[in-house]
């Protein structure tokens, strides 16, 4: 397959996950650029011994990785608030709407969902995103992050639990 | 809700469980109001972060940064694992018989004496043309065409050494020809000042040479080292960008670390602005390559010159100005000639910190 194909079919999920794992837009360019300088250089080697979905995304998580312990440190992650801590604890507290409209309401859990996606740790993250944006199945997100399948349901299980506590909360 | 439960909800939701499972868990469900408001809850934190994926694409900058890649041929596949050690442990064997066979015909040319007129002429001839000096010097004894017949047989280098890659750029810091030949200025002055691609004959050569000077005082030492910019004594370009009044057209680069002026390359006596981002970790300062450069002004591949001293540290050489050099490819220097090129690679001071 062409490089032009791949970078086409694969621009927008690999920037959305370099968007998503990087702190800023900025790094997630400079991100998603050395993904797929990678990919055009790994792509002749490449012989289908996976998905091709599964191999771009293999660059592209081993790339990040490998930027952020570049980085070291340079990863801002902040622990959601569980139910063991203070709720009133850093989080900021929201008046319920007296009458929400229902698109209003929406727009605010994409909000909340979105800010507490980048609350969570990298690994569970990386996870959660890969299956419920992309759509990819747990075997591949197994292989695409070098994890067994059992950790991957328990990651994912952590993540979405995380979410929707963090989401109660507002 | 246990962590169990959560992780039930979630591969049912999956549709992650066998019959048995799902069918236990539904019959839960109907009769559990909060499950089934903790499942309903699970599935809009699903469908939000599908909406999310779905509203983001990616910004049109990426296709302008990646447009040269799609211009490029990607590079040639490397070599499997075993392969990869076997050319290495070919490599030795040939350069260890070339070793020895060029230390062998060292040895009878100790007992030379000095000023004969074989070696006057030799010299002569060394200072005029290094590559036809040597080989004069050194065919009747059979060495060079000893190395030939090995080198033939030897794989030739992996492309991903041309593009610069990091694997491609240990492979080169093994190769000696790599290295600038050193000419003396009336070489470089003469026919062959505009043709500085350097042989593995003439690189042999040189080796030979040095070995010869070891033995014996019949030649005199020769310069290994030569400035970028072919002026014997110089150990960089004499002028910078600015001096030569080149203004920064203030493309971004290294965008987190937030460059604001724009990364350039010195070549030819001629500096040109970058509109690719480099990767946000590579130092500020200045880095000699190595460029081909086609007939249309693009840059087939460029690699760092791995005998300064100026770059930071070799482990930091190895990894950002190898993505560097790769991201060089396909740009396009207008006006330059196409061959092989030394050119400076300036990055400049980041201009606030991450």
């Amino acid at each position: 397959m062409e490089f032009q194909e791949v970078y086409a079919r694969y621009k927008d999920p690999v920037w959305r996950l370099a968007r998503r794992m990087s702190r800023t837009e900025d790094d997630a360019l400079d991100a998603t650029q050395e993904i797929f300088l990678r990919v055009w250089r790994g792509l002749p080697g490449f012989r289908g011994a996976s998905k091709l979905s599964t191999w771009v995304f293999q660059v592209a998580w081993n790339c990040l990785r490998s930027r952020h312990r570049r980085s070291r440190g340079a990863l801002h992650l902040v622990e959601v608030p569980t139910a063991s801590t203070d709720p009133a604890e850093g989080v900021e507290v929201h008046d319920p709407a007296p009458d929400p409209e229902r698109r209003a309401a929406a727009g605010e859990l994409l909000e909340q969902v979105d800010a507490a996606l980048d609350r969570l740790p990298e690994e569970q993250r990386a996870v959660i995103w890969l299956r419920d944006a992309e759509g990819l199945s747990y075997d591949e997100i197994s292989r695409t992050l070098g994890i067994p399948i059992g950790t991957v349901r328990s990651r994912l299980a952590r993540a979405r639990g995380t979410l929707r506590e963090a989401v109660e909360r507002r | 809700m246990t962590p169990d439960t959560t992780e039930l909800l979630s591969r049912y939701l999956d549709d992650d469980l066998d019959q048995d499972a799902r069918r236990e868990l539904e019959t839960r469900l109907a009769a559990d109001q909060t499950l089934k408001e903790e499942l309903d809850a699970l599935r809009r934190i699903r469908d939000a972060i599908r909406e999310l994926a779905s509203s983001e694409q990616a910004p049109s900058a990426l296709d302008r940064l990646l447009g040269h890649l799609e211009r490029s041929s990607p590079p040639a596949p490397r070599l499997r694992p075993a392969l990869r050690v076997a050319a290495i442990a070919a490599t030795l064997v040939i350069g260890t018989a070339v070793v020895l066979r060029l230390s062998q015909h060292s040895q009878p040319q100790i007992p030379r004496p000095a000023g004969s007129t074989q070696q006057a002429k030799a010299k002569d001839e060394a200072h005029a043309e290094p590559s036809r000096a040597s080989t004069a010097q050194s065919r009747p004894e059979g060495p060079l065409q000893e190395v030939d017949r090995l080198a033939s047989r030897a794989p030739s280098p992996p492309a991903a050494r041309r593009m610069g890659g990091a694997e491609g750029a240990r492979g080169e810091a093994a190769q000696p020809s790599a290295r600038p030949v050193p000419r003396p200025q009336a070489a470089a002055e003469g026919e062959h000042a505009r043709a500085p691609r350097v042989s593995r004959r003439q690189e042999v050569s040189v080796k030979e040479q040095e070995s010869v000077n070891k033995a014996g005082p019949t030649l005199p030492p020769r310069v290994r080292a030569e400035p970028v910019s072919g002026q014997p004594g110089a150990a960089r370009p004499a002028q910078t960008s600015e001096e030569k009044g080149f203004v920064r057209l203030g493309v971004t680069t290294g965008s987190t670390a937030g460059r604001q002026a724009a990364s350039s390359v010195e070549i030819g006596g001629r500096a040109f602005a970058l509109a690719v981002r480099l990767p946000a970790d590579l130092a500020s300062g200045r880095y000699p390559l190595h460029m081909t450069v086609q007939d249309d002004g693009r840059i087939a591949a460029a690699r760092p010159a791995l005998e300064d001293k100026n770059v930071p540290s070799e482990r930091h050489r190895a990894t950002a100005l190898d993505r560097a050099c790769a991201l060089l490819t396909g740009t396009r220097l207008a006006g330059v000639t196409a061959g092989e090129h030394e050119a400076t690679l300036i990055v400049p001071a980041h201009s606030s910190p991450r």
